[in-house]
């Protein structure tokens, strides 16, 4: 690892499920794949052991390699063309961030600031994208750490909000379609966790032992199972099937219902400084991800002189996924992105494990 | 070339103002000579105009008198003291007929002082002179006698004005440094409170005593904090304040990680938790290391009342420092940008007030905040005769009539005097809630909430990577301890206090598990009725 810097499982398992729980309340993605009806919830319960099935490949690298990060360990284990691999993975967390960033753009010109140009959001962000990252990966856990409460209080106070107007009659007839569409479902939404790729990069930080580390693993997908569980009735119960399906910010929408006695009404600021807080973690946790990368395969132990030259990087790029919607659109349907994923998630991190495996290299414990 | 001549001419006459104080005009540091004459020419060569100094000539004893002088500052010794302990019994008691040197008789047996020392070099003496000792020279002897009568006039113990409590005692800090030291050895009788002694300062030669109570703090720090001040190369320690920005962890931050008080309750609850004090000699302000953030919420007066009352005043402090950190930066935004998330008739009424009002809002809240500054600051300086009247005049003329002439909304007069009061609910963070306060304006008006929001983690983040000797400074609230908590979200009752915070020390065991208060198991038994 390039810092010795150490995170407490505490503040690895809000980093995950946080930067993880944005998506769910930002764009709502669970119908863009199958079953896509009322059995959703099925399959975000059933993604849980689908996460701890994917993260396979790279906790076996993580057990061969305890102390490094997955951008060390390509180079160990294939020697100068790991370098390449490097690149290809820094390239997938840009193309990551990139869409995340055309997400943070379109909800916050869309929801609260519509006349505002997106490229004045994004150079507002990148000082103090700069600023988090300069600091290390200790203080973005602590951070992370810092908004947990925040964030998932603010959820089940939102949860506990919508309770008077959800209607779970929605949720039935359950299994509708057989339960094949549903374990279907629950692997596309497995394979959209990017944040598996960086668990492996955060892995050597956490530095436990193998037995807590798979502890550590399982509450932290459990917390993202359940969150997403929570998120998911808030918005099906509140909205209906073909309203969730149709609006483009349906969690925000259904924070926007919340009206108490009309005296509690009009929480949307509360959805969105999380919404913000727990977003602006998500960026700068990729960012010092690509930055880690970066400074792999250039060869310099310090990365805080690329992070000018990656912010630059990182503009045109958003702005140029931001252009064509469309083509983004088709590209985030479960069918592609499903397959990019697959790669970087199970085939690369199986590929770099059996040529370690061949190669005897690594810690193999008797 | 022009600039490195000029810097190498001041660099010289630097030197020389630095270099100690007792050098001939040859400038070889002169030594202590046998001959009483030549030690009287040093020390007037040394002092080369001090009116104030006093040399009283001696000659000791009747048969083979010997000669001596002593040396003193007037203003800085017992007169009286001097007098009756040191002269007279020179001129009264001496008997040659003891055994030793004449110095050695006069130091064992014949002075009456407590504090009575030999030093070997007239530098010595001389710092000692002005440190408000008096020395004995005696002709012929090898070495000078330095006895420590000092007296001047100093401000008695009073009640700090700074921190004033309803329940708890009331002393507080002096400027001189041995009454400070009594103050708080009358409050922990333990042989453990290491009390070291350090002199800063070149001109100043400024006493500072670090305290610890070994067993209870963190080797470790104390091992830094000593190396932190030995590091300390300055003309000038006027102020505990100058030894806090020699030492501070973060100089260019906005947050104190240093923190200081007046009171001596204050800093032994703080040694006894495994904190270390720096007493300064000619200050009442004493530094306590290290120092987190969740301590400036915490009052003494929480420990001294029920804890019910004090958990609730806990939260108010947490919830006006958000208050007066973040209301006008809200209102900005919200007012500028994000008018729907008002309800309705809130918006009516602020859109009614704000419509005569010929600047946009984040003028406004610039223009109030900035007049408000002024105000709090003239009022510190106001002699108290026309206090009262100015600051009437100031809340209702000004406001009242600001108002009505339509420069500023009322909404802005109620925010800008809700933030005004709520800062001085937390008086530690003053500065902090001041700079961050405009800071957020700024970022509010070019952004609104996203802006506030960014500057928020931008400020969070910046917190989050502090450390105070070590310590993080979010500790206990990141990384999480629960055993710390309790005394910053709640204020646990005394008797549940078992445990000292375990970031601070390793001897964490305060007290037993089951000092739970509680009446006799037969109430009856105490009131025989």
């Amino acid at each position: 690892m390039l810092e010795n810097a150490k995170i407490t499982p505490r503040q690895f398992i809000f980093v995950l499920v946080i930067s993880r729980i944005v998506i769910a309340i930002t764009f709502f993605p669970v119908f863009a794949g199958p079953p896509g009806n009322q059995d959703v919830w099925i399959s975000e319960v059933l993604s849980l052991p689908v996460h701890l099935l994917l993260t396979v490949p790279f906790y076996l690298l993580w057990k061969r390699f305890p102390k490094q990060s997955l951008f060390e360990y390509t180079q160990t284990i294939l020697g100068r063309t790991g370098k390449a691999v490097t690149l290809l993975y820094v390239l997938y967390f840009i193309h990551e961030l990139s869409i995340f960033l055309y997400e943070w753009c379109a909800f916050l010109t869309t929801a609260i600031m519509p006349e505002t140009p997106v490229l004045f959001i994004l150079l507002f962000l990148f000082p103090f994208c700069a600023y988090a990252v300069l600091k290390g990966i200790e203080v973005i856990s602590r951070f992370a750490e810092f908004i947990a409460p925040l964030v998932f209080g603010g959820i089940l106070v939102i949860f506990l909000l919508l309770a008077k107007d959800m209607d779970f009659k929605i949720f039935t007839p359950v299994m509708e379609k057989s339960m094949i569409s549903i374990l279907a479902g629950a692997f596309v939404m497995g394979l959209r966790t990017s944040e598996i790729v960086v668990l492996a990069i955060l892995l050597p930080h956490l530095q436990l032992n193998s037995k807590k580390t798979k502890l550590v693993l399982l509450s932290g997908y459990s917390l993202i199972a359940l969150f997403w569980l929570i998120t998911t009735i808030s918005v099906l119960a509140t909205l209906g099937i073909e309203f969730s399906k149709t609006l483009q910010f349906a969690y925000f929408s259904a924070v926007r219902l919340v009206n108490i006695g009309d005296f509690i009404e009009r929480i949307e600021s509360i959805h969105l400084s999380i919404w913000i807080l727990s977003g602006y973690l998500r960026i700068i946790l990729y960012f010092y991800c690509i930055l880690i990368g970066l400074s792999q395969i250039v060869g310099i132990k310090d990365y805080k002189p690329l992070v000018l030259a990656t912010l630059t990087i990182l503009l045109p790029v958003s702005l140029s996924y931001q252009s064509n919607i469309s083509d983004l659109n088709e590209f985030l349907s479960y069918t592609i992105v499903s397959w990019v994923n697959l790669i970087f998630i199970v085939v690369i991190p199986s590929i770099l494990l059996a040529v370690a495996f061949f190669r005897k290299l690594g810690e193999t414990n008797a | 070339m022009l600039t490195k001549i000029i810097r190498k001419s001041t660099r010289k006459k630097r030197c020389q103002s630095t270099e100690i104080l007792s050098q001939g005009p040859s400038g070889i540091p002169m030594s202590l000579s046998k001959k009483l004459e030549d030690n009287r020419q040093a020390i007037l060569t040394i002092f080369p105009k001090a009116d104030d100094l006093v040399i009283r000539e001696l000659t000791i004893g009747t048969q083979d008198p010997v000669q001596a002088f002593a040396v003193m500052i007037f203003g800085l010794f017992n007169e009286d003291s001097v007098n009756e302990n040191l002269i007279k019994p020179l001129l009264s008691l001496y008997d040659n007929q003891r055994s030793g040197s004449p110095l050695k008789i006069i130091k064992d047996s014949i002075l009456t002082v407590s504090s009575v020392q030999e030093v070997q070099t007239i530098d010595d003496a001389v710092t000692g002179i002005l440190s408000g000792d008096t020395a004995l020279f005696i002709d012929g002897a090898d070495s000078i006698l330095i006895a420590s009568i000092r007296g001047w006039e100093a401000r008695g113990v009073e009640e700090p004005e700074t921190e004033s409590v309803v329940r708890g005692p009331r002393e507080g800090f002096v400027e001189s440094l041995g009454t400070n030291i009594s103050l708080i050895r009358r409050k922990i009788k333990n042989p453990n409170l290491m009390v070291e002694k350090v002199t800063v300062g070149k001109q100043t030669k400024t006493s500072l005593c670090i305290l610890h109570i070994h067993g209870i703090a963190n080797d470790e720090i104390v091992q830094e904090v000593k190396d932190r001040i030995g590091r300390i190369e300055t003309d000038s320690v006027l102020e505990s304040g100058y030894i806090e920005s020699f030492i501070e962890d973060a100089p260019y931050s906005l947050f104190p990680t240093i923190g200081n008080s007046e009171k001596p309750d204050i800093v032994c609850a703080k040694l006894l938790e495994g904190r270390i004090a720096i007493l300064t000699d000619g200050t009442p302000f004493v530094l306590t290391v290290p120092y987190l953030f969740v301590e400036a919420f915490q009052n003494s007066e929480d420990y001294y009342s029920r804890p019910y009352l004090a958990t609730f005043i806990r939260w108010l402090r947490w919830l006006s420092f958000f208050i007066s950190t973040f209301v006008p930066a809200l209102y900005v935004a919200i007012t500028t940008y994000h008018q729907e998330l008002l309800p309705t008739s809130l918006l009516i009424s602020i859109a009614s007030a704000n419509e005569g009002s010929p600047f946009p809002t984040i003028v406004e809240a610039l223009l109030m905040q900035i007049a408000y500054e002024i105000l709090r600051e003239a009022g510190l300086r106001l002699p108290k005769a026309v206090g009262q009247a100015v600051s009437i005049v100031g809340a209702l003329v000004i406001g009242e009539a600001a108002v009505s002439a339509g420069l500023v909304g009322a909404p802005m007069v109620v925010v800008v005097a809700l933030t005004g009061i709520s800062s001085f609910v937390v008086p530690a963070l003053t500065d902090v809630t001041t700079i961050a306060r405009f800071a957020l304006l700024i970022l509010s008006s070019f952004a609104g909430l996203y802006g506030v929001m960014l500057g928020f983690a931008g400020f969070v983040i910046h917190q989050l990577s502090l450390r105070s000797f070590g310590v993080p400074y979010m500790s206990p609230l990141v990384p999480l301890s629960g055993a710390g908590l309790t005394d910053v979200i709640i204020r646990k009752p005394w008797w549940a206090m078992t445990s000292r915070p375990p970031v601070l020390s390793r001897n964490t065991t305060r007290q037993a598990n089951s000092l739970t208060p509680r009446p006799p198991e037969d109430p009856g038994t105490l009131n025989k009725t």
